[in-house]
């Protein structure tokens, strides 16, 4: 209870300390950032190792937020606690060297601040009530990461994240409403009582669009590739590593808790995982920013995660081993997305550049940033012997089992293949970045980079940087640690088992050799004879050719231009671009048309201009009556005064005017004696009626139309005396 | 006491009015003054409670009679919260604007007024009492004397009192069968058949809806925005708005009564009017550039979700509309709020003007932006809890309006993001139009209000258990 509660006061304590601290010293601020993430970090460690001991702890805030909020810290909730609290930590002390050039910097840690409040508060909520209060506070908050920059790439971004957020936010709700009503409750405990209610997937999948949204699944992951190259790094860091898994996490509850078991939405969730992933790594491969490329590669992960809670709804109560591979992974991402992106963020506070072309050779004499970057590699691409490795066989081992149950050829064999293929692209977009950044120099300014060396990042960013990667090889070299964070997380996902996998066997080794080769392939053949031309002798990367928004155009783009190889139509590149223009813009048409209709929503300007158009003459009808009636019955006479000059009016104003210059007067005799009053009444008065004539006038005249109306009433009521009674 | 509380305020205005006062400073205190004494006096009556009593008798039915109960109290104590606090916001306000003396008296008159129409026993009074407050705030709409607010006035008057004629058609009706005084659960009106039954109900509901900005006669409210902005925040974003929904409500819950009403014809086409409501507004403010504007039609929108739960003809539904009456009111007055306060220190009044604010005015603006949230309806937020217990309440219902309630709140919700955050993002992240402006916030006086209010709405939107209790039970 109280470790809960701590937990989430010290950020919210912090947050308000740290704002407030800004106004008089900026370094008082973020001694104050990271003392709390200390604090957090300290906390999370100790709610970890009582998870580890086996100990629930739950806290109950009733009546907060209307319906109170429920919390619980086990072992899967203890565990994420620690990665993000450990993330935070290490973002926030490579913090200070990364924004010391920055603006905005308080802004940016308000916000960040309450990110980490609502991320945590998320990570241990116990209702889908409480999850919801955080997720939204969260998708806000994150908002200031990705608009940090200001520029018009960054609002552009965070525009589209801003409506899928509110968007997924929206039809979440919806979800919720209805899983309300049906259940009574929104308690996790309640979710796995409803499980095999067959009236439930509606809301079930309804819930699923805003979680499926954060995590950044196919096809709500627009906002995903736009908005993690314009963050800073620290924010794309978390964003890629923390915030997609919250997503993940409602995932989780509601595939597991509520959908075990049901074919069709393990199917659905199967499709758009294998879409995702696929999508994601060949974004990746023909992406040339380094961030975009981390980027695509997380939504590829998140493509991975989500087949194996797929796997995992589809084998039910026997699906420990993918559940196992989910949890694994997930942990591994989180790890190896910090080591990248904080790798990404040295590069670009010394360069203020991400293409590779201008980034190329950078790497080079840099130890630290190499090792980060080969052990992010390998991590990612399923090396054996490095924490990637373990998730990605469980998943595998996972669809293998469900093609083994079914025993014959079926569609889950293809499914396998598709999943060895893209961990292969992982391989070869890895590759194309290491090589890149390791391997080649600059054509211009390698002497500059080399210049660097050793003092490209200092003693605190190093710490932070040491001390993400090193757990890439300690995870991988000893499984049992994963197993460990797969095994306590049982409790949470519900799937109890013992996996018993020999990770380093023939047949898991052999995936992972495919994949490798596969990756290899990709870089040989896609990435070196496409990606990478040799312009007028020098080494040049291939981003002279601006890449398309979408890989599919690229890849259909490609399949065109190999046609036209094959015919032998042309020799130059650009020729055969030109040649095909119609099949070109088709294809770019058809793709794009998603996209757009996310960037120019139908609903901000079509339907209100629609909708608009049809309520102002519907609503101008009242309006209409009364002109109606000006032009017909109340027309006036050009000549006719509703009031003329010198009626009673002014008649009123004189008599009375006189009374009160006499009452003046009198009152001048006597109390007024030292101040008198030296005022007209009687010139006064008519002057202002004068004044007040005209709109007097007019008022008086909009009470006639409204008589008129209320007549209309009255003769109603006459209508239904003499009628009806 | 409840005479002493009526008459302070009224009485006080016309002071405040038409004596000469040595400088616009201890006018201005003096109104202040006033409006705490009246605040504190309607804290007492609301404690105290008032016996029922007939002032005056015309017919055995049409009476004027003063009474309170849950709902009073309610509303009671939301205006005598805010509007000592409003009163304070047009101190600094008024200075830029002229005829300090005849706005604060008009402002105290209304208040008197509202406080009348409040303890109202029966529809009879309540209708005079409807009709007494269009009128006394009439001289606040068309105080800058412009074409555009003259254009309002007009606009208000024949709205008001000419569509609310269908209300007294109403009154005239039920009088002459039964009482009209207000008891919990109506009185059903068995001589009357189901047929006049419901039609009655239908013009009613749309008569006492005008001051509600039902849609059809809703074009008023965004006109009335012209008005100087403390009437605006004050009057077209709680009070007068709330008297609105605060007379569908008696009109549905202790005129008619439910349980004749549930179900029939007549309700659907109410909860139909109320949802082209909700949707007309949030497209019209999407549509609309003037930042006054903008959130008067937001009003309308709001207004509409507050219709739809009094329409659902259940406790919760009628609770959950009183909840989001307190919590819209909060939200609205605040913007209406930073909007002024940014029209007064820059004069800029267009959504595109905005730009690049929030760094200048941040005071403004954090307000603004915590506002804008709640107005759309994000968790901890007071918006959040009474959206949330509406369309718990339609879902609960049942029928059709269990899917198309939900939707058309879903729908503006959208909507609503739509148009808050295209004034409050570029506010914070996007360089201001004219780097030169040297922008500030504005003086204590317009700033504590805004402060205070946000802070109440945060605290209604963090514990809204105990204000829907309190609107339950009394």
């Amino acid at each position: 209870m109280h470790v809960i509660l701590w937990i989430l006061g010290i950020p919210l304590c912090g947050l308000v300390l740290s704002t407030a601290l800004s106004a008089k010293r900026e370094k008082w601020r973020d001694s104050t950032y990271l003392a709390e993430l200390l604090c957090v970090f300290a906390l999370a460690v100790c709610g970890f190792v009582q998870a580890l001991q086996g100990h629930t702890v739950y806290a109950d805030i009733p009546g907060l937020c209307g319906m109170g909020l429920h919390f619980c810290l086990d072992g899967f909730r203890a565990l994420y606690v620690l990665i993000a609290s450990f993330m935070w930590l290490m973002t926030g002390l490579m913090s200070p060297e990364y924004f010391a050039h920055y603006r905005n910097r308080t802004r940016y840690y308000l916000f960040n601040q309450i990110t980490l409040m609502a991320t945590l508060g998320l990570f241990l909520s116990d209702d889908l009530y409480t999850t919801f209060v955080f997720f939204e506070i969260m998708s806000l908050a994150s908002y200031p990461w990705v608009a940090h920059d200001e520029t018009e790439s960054a609002m552009s971004a965070a525009r589209t994240y801003l409506i899928i957020a509110v968007f997924g936010g929206m039809v979440t709700l919806m979800g919720l409403f209805m899983t309300w009503n049906r259940l009574g409750s929104l308690a996790f405990t309640a979710l796995q009582e409803a499980q095999g209610r067959t009236d439930m997937t509606v809301p079930a999948a309804l819930i699923m669009v805003g979680f499926a949204a954060k995590a950044g699944l196919f096809p709500l992951y627009v906002w995903l590739p736009q908005a993690h190259p314009v963050a800073p790094a620290p924010s794309s860091a978390l964003l890629s590593g923390v915030l997609t898994k919250t997503g993940v996490f409602g995932m989780l509850v509601i595939s597991l808790r509520l959908m075990l078991h049901v074919k069709a939405f393990g199917n659905v969730l199967l499709a758009l995982g294998l879409i995702t992933m696929l999508l994601g790594a060949l974004l990746a491969l023909f992406s040339s920013n380094l961030k975009r490329v981390l980027a695509c590669s997380s939504m590829s992960q998140i493509g991975y995660i989500t087949v194996g809670i797929a796997m995992s709804v589809l084998l039910g109560h026997e699906g420990h081993v993918p559940v196992s591979g989910v949890v694994m992974h997930m942990v591994n991402h989180s790890l190896l997305k910090l080591t990248l992106f904080m790798g990404a963020g040295v590069i670009y506070m010394n360069l203020h550049k991400l293409e590779l072309n201008d980034i190329r050779g950078f790497g080079r004499g840099k130890p630290l940033l190499h090792a980060a970057f080969l052990l992010g590699s390998l991590g990612l691409a399923g090396v054996p012997g490095f924490n990637g490795y373990l998730g990605k066989t469980l998943i595998h081992e996972g669809i293998l089992e469900y093609a083994h149950e079914l025993s014959a050829f079926s569609i889950y064999n293809v499914c396998e293949w598709i999943f060895l293929f893209a961990a292969g692209i992982t391989t070869g977009y890895m590759l194309k970045i290491y090589i890149a950044l390791f391997w080649q120099t600059h054509p211009k300014r390698q002497a500059e980079f080399d210049a660097k060396n050793g003092k490209y990042m200092n003693l605190q960013t190093s710490i932070a940087l040491v001390s993400a990667m090193a757990w890439i090889p300690v995870l991988g070299l000893f499984p049992g640690l994963l197993e460990t964070c797969a095994r306590i997380s049982q409790g949470f996902t519900g799937i109890a088992g013992v996996s018993g996998i020999a990770y380093f066997s023939l047949s898991n080794l052999k995936g992972g050799a495919i994949s490798l080769l596969i990756g290899t392939l990709t870089y040989l053949v896609v990435v070196r004879r496409y990606l990478y031309t040799k312009d007028r002798g020098y080494i040049a990367w291939s981003i002279a050719i601006r890449w398309q928004e979408w890989a599919v155009v690229h890849l259909a783009e490609r399949v065109i231009d190999g046609m036209c190889t094959v015919f032998g139509y042309a020799v130059e590149h650009d020729n055969i671009l030109d040649a095909v223009p119609a099949a070109k813009s088709a294809v770019r048409l058809g793709c794009t048309a998603f996209d757009e209709a996310i960037e120019n929503p139908v609903l901000m300007k079509a339907v209100p201009a629609a909708a608009g158009g049809a309520f102002t003459s519907l609503s101008g009808l009242m309006d209409g009556i009364v002109l109606f009636l000006k032009r017909g019955l109340f027309r006036r006479n050009s000549e006719h005064r509703l009031y003329p000059k010198h009626t009673v009016y002014y008649v009123f104003a004189f008599v009375a005017g006189h009374i009160m210059d006499a009452f003046a007067f009198l009152l001048n005799l006597t109390i007024y004696r030292h101040h008198p009053i030296d005022v007209d009444f009687t010139y006064v008065l008519s002057a202002r009626l004068s004044d007040n004539d005209t709109e007097l006038g007019r008022v008086t005249r909009s009470v006639s139309f409204a008589l008129f109306l209320f007549a209309l009433g009255m003769l109603l009521v006459l209508l239904y005396v003499l009628v009806i009674s | 006491m409840f005479i002493v509380t009526v008459l302070c305020p009224i009485l006080g205005g016309l002071f405040v009015g038409l004596c000469r006062m040595r400088s616009s400073r201890m006018r201005g205190g003096l109104a202040v003054a006033l409006m705490l004494l009246t605040s504190f006096l309607v804290s007492m009556l609301v404690r105290r409670g008032l016996p029922d009593c007939v002032v005056l008798s015309y017919a055995e039915h049409f009476t004027l009679a003063f009474g309170m109960d849950h709902r009073s109290q309610a509303f009671l104590i939301l205006m005598a919260v805010l509007w000592p606090l409003s009163m304070l916001y047009a101190l600094e306000y008024m200075h830029h604007e002229a005829r300090e003396a005849t706005f604060f008296m008009w402002y105290l008159i209304a208040y008197g007024v509202m406080i009348l129409f409040c303890c109202a026993q029966n529809l009879f009074t309540l209708y005079v009492l409807y009709e007494c407050v269009t009128l006394s705030t009439l001289p606040l709409v068309w105080h800058t004397k412009d074409p555009l607010s003259i254009a309002a006035a007009r606009s208000y008057v024949r709205y008001s009192i000419g569509c609310a004629a269908f209300g007294f058609v109403t009154v005239v009706i039920l009088g002459t069968h039964d009482s009209l005084a207000f008891v919990p659960g109506g009185h059903m009106y068995a001589s009357l058949s189901d047929r006049v039954l419901q039609s009655t109900f239908v013009l009613a509901f749309l008569g006492f809806g005008v001051k509600a900005a039902i849609f059809p006669f809703s074009r008023w409210l965004p006109k009335a925005s012209a008005a100087p902005t403390p009437v605006t925040a004050l009057l077209h974003a709680v009070a007068v708005v709330n008297a609105g929904v605060f007379s569908v409500q008696r009109v549905i819950y202790d005129v008619f009564g439910t349980d004749r009403l549930r179900g029939g014809w007549g309700q659907n086409i109410a909860l139909t009017f109320a949802a082209l409501t909700i949707v007309f507004g949030a497209v019209m403010a999407v549509r609309e550039h003037h930042v006054k504007r903008r959130l008067a039609y937001s009003t309308v929108s709001n207004l509409g979700y507050m219709l739809l739960g009094a329409a659902l003809m259940t406790v919760h539904g009628d609770a959950a509309a009183s909840l989001h009456m307190v919590a819209h009111s909060l939200t609205k007055i605040v913007l209406f709020f930073c909007a002024g306060a940014v029209l007064v220190q820059t004069g800029r009044t267009h959504v595109a003007d905005m730009r690049g604010l929030g760094r200048r005015m941040p005071w403004t603006f954090v307000t603004f932006f915590l506002c804008a949230l709640s107005l759309m309806g994000i968790p901890p937020l007071a918006g959040f809890s009474s959206k949330y217990a509406l369309i718990l309440a339609a879902i609960e219902s049942g029928g059709a309006w269990a899917v198309l309630g939900p939707a058309a709140l879903l729908l503006s919700a959208i909507l609503t993001a739509v148009y808050t955050m295209t004034v409050a993002v570029p506010a914070w992240f996007v360089a201001p139009v004219d780097p030169v402006d040297a922008a500030q916030d504005p003086s204590w006086k317009m700033v504590l209000p805004m402060t205070v209010i946000t802070g109440l709405m945060v605290a209604a939107g963090l514990c809204p258990d105990v204000l829907m209790n309190a609107l339950i039970a009394g």
